[in-house]
């Protein structure tokens, strides 16, 4: 199934959406079909942090559930590592807004979780697990239960557990938004500094800008009714630069023009969306 | 009135919505609740209200009871009720697991089976007991039968809408996991149900001991329904009174082993109840 050998080594990990579209069957009997995506196409080599920016309702959240083979392509083709999306599996993991541990399961039995399924040799599965485990810090937490975990700490398990099962890309709905400022932050530079060790291919939803701007390698602004790929934004400055903190970050000048050049776009979105409901 | 206000607002919080009761007060609160209702009994019994034939103290009840076990092999009964219970509900458990799991995990499973079952519920068991007798005749198999359709189709509800309320992220992570299709329903939508499932069991467990006293009612020779229709020949109301509380005592011993069950089997659901 998924693994790195049983395809050619230069398309691992790459993304490609080719001209998708989304299209939701009317409500009602005789009513067109609502159009929540219009071809769009975005591509991510490997190891590249993508990021789907955009006001609610733009269908960004959509799309990566398209690529997570959750939601069914009308029109268009998504590839990953050059086979294309027919439903969901392993060589796609992803992880949830909402808390997704399985509430039956210790930390690193959830962190397991891929391996076990996919039936990994225990031996190679605890190494794995211990590894994992490590990089986020929850080792002392390992045999509890996520019940007893904060929210971040929930949200590092379930990074984790998508990670632990050695997925060709990384797919994250907004995995952020249910954190404070503070462990938010936290959380930003502790998957940045697994996924580049890593190597994983990223594609994330975020409506956070400063997230959007801190994390993407490539950032792809949607507007909205319908969806549209609007502009696809590469941060000029280097990653290295970039990443070392969110105060050196802002302190970059060309930070600043790149975030209010998004704003600008998305308050327009916004203002155009008053327009249509009124 | 206004005296009451002055003496009601500082302990007014002690009855205030929602506010949690620590154990020790449970403890009072309940052993309090169970004295004045037992000693209001035993007062109204021995004031010669009614004759007390007809209406026995809670003392002579108890000795009664002792009687029976130490005379009348009353355990026997006991046994068979019992085992009455555990074999018809196990059957009725055994059939609606598989069907309400079903029908909670898949939609179009639920579209085809929800317009027949539905509406059974609302056929009352005993009205079958005239079938079930020509059917299977008086013995064990109709009571059982009856039992069984006593509970059948609410358990099939009951687990049908529980497992339709696993949520959808935990069965789409298993998805982008890997998981197949078997792997989602037995090791996600089933064992995320599961606590529920044993919470289901413990209160549809209680609906199959209000049956089984009218299964043995009808036509039985023994169980604690029986000895109670038995006493009440020889009005024997101190003899009926021990049955009904034998079978209380029965049913809350079932109950609290379900919760120890349900204590034992799931570590990690204790936490959430502690949390006030």
């Amino acid at each position: 199934m998924a693994h790195p050998e049983s395809h050619t080594s230069s398309e691992f990990g790459e993304l490609r959406i080719g001209a998708v579209s989304k299209r939701y069957p009317g409500a009602n009997r005789g009513e067109p079909p609502r159009l929540a995506l219009e071809s769009v196409s975005f591509d991510l080599q490997r190891g590249a942090m993508g990021v789907l920016l955009g006001p609610s309702g733009c269908g960004k959240s959509t799309l990566l559930r398209m690529v997570a083979g959750l939601e069914s392509i009308s029109e268009g083709r998504i590839t990953v590592s050059g086979r294309e999306v027919t439903g969901p599996g392993r060589d796609r993991g992803m992880v949830f807004q909402t808390y997704t541990s399985f509430p039956w399961l210790t930390v690193e039995e959830n962190v397991g979780y891929g391996l076990r399924i996919n039936s990994s040799a225990a031996g190679r599965r605890s190494g794995v697990v211990d590894y994992f485990l490590d990089r986020i810090g929850l080792m002392p937490f390992r045999k509890a239960y996520p019940e007893q975990l904060s929210g971040g700490m929930r949200q590092r398990v379930a990074i984790a557990r998508a990670l632990a099962n050695q997925p060709d890309i990384l797919l994250m709905d907004e995995p952020f938004g249910a954190l404070d400022p503070e462990t938010r932050w936290q959380m930003q530079e502790l998957v940045l500094g697994i996924v580049h060790k890593e190597r994983m291919t990223v594609l994330m939803v975020t409506h956070d800008i400063e997230e959007a701007i801190f994390m993407g390698d490539r950032i792809a602004f949607f507007s909205r009714g319908p969806g549209r790929l609007l502009e696809i934004i590469e941060p000029t400055f280097g990653a290295d630069e970039r990443r070392l903190d969110k105060a050196a970050l802002k302190a970059i000048p060309d930070y600043g023009e790149m975030e209010s050049h998004i704003l600008q776009m998305m308050r327009a979105e916004g203002s155009r969306a008053s327009e249509q409901t009124a | 009135m206004y005296i009451w206000r002055r003496q009601s607002k500082p302990r007014a919080v002690r009855i205030a919505f929602q506010r949690p009761v620590s154990v020790t007060q449970r403890v009072v609160l309940g052993t309090a609740a169970w004295l004045i209702f037992l000693g209001a009994w035993q007062y109204a019994a021995t004031a010669d209200l009614a004759p007390q034939r007809l209406f026995p103290p809670p003392t002579q009840v108890l000795s009664a009871l002792e009687n029976l076990f130490r005379e009348q092999a009353f355990h026997a009964d006991v046994l068979a009720s019992l085992r009455r219970v555990a074999i018809s509900f196990a059957l009725a458990f055994a059939f609606a697991l598989p069907l309400g799991l079903f029908m909670g995990a898949f939609p179009v499973v639920a579209a085809f089976f929800n317009p027949l079952v539905s509406p059974f519920r609302y056929l009352p068991a005993p009205a079958f007991i005239p079938l079930l007798l020509m059917w299977l005749g008086a013995g064990d198999t109709q009571k059982i039968a009856l039992l069984f359709l006593g509970v059948v189709w609410f358990l099939v509800t009951l687990i049908a809408d529980h497992v339709r309320s696993v949520r959808m992220e935990l069965i789409e992570t298993a998805l982008t996991l890997g998981a197949s299709t078997r792997q989602v329903l037995g090791g996600v939508v089933f064992r995320a149900s599961l606590p529920g499932l044993v919470d289901i069991a413990r209160q549809m467990l209680a609906v199959s001991w209000t049956y089984l006293i009218i299964a043995e009612i009808v036509a039985a020779t023994d169980g604690v329904g029986a000895m109670i229709m038995r006493a009440r020949r020889f009005v024997r109301v101190d003899e009926v009174m021990a049955g009904i509380v034998m079978i209380g005592i029965l049913g809350l011993l079932l109950d609290l082993l379900f919760r120890l069950l349900h204590w034992k089997l799931f570590p990690y659901a204790r936490q959430r109840s502690r949390k006030p």
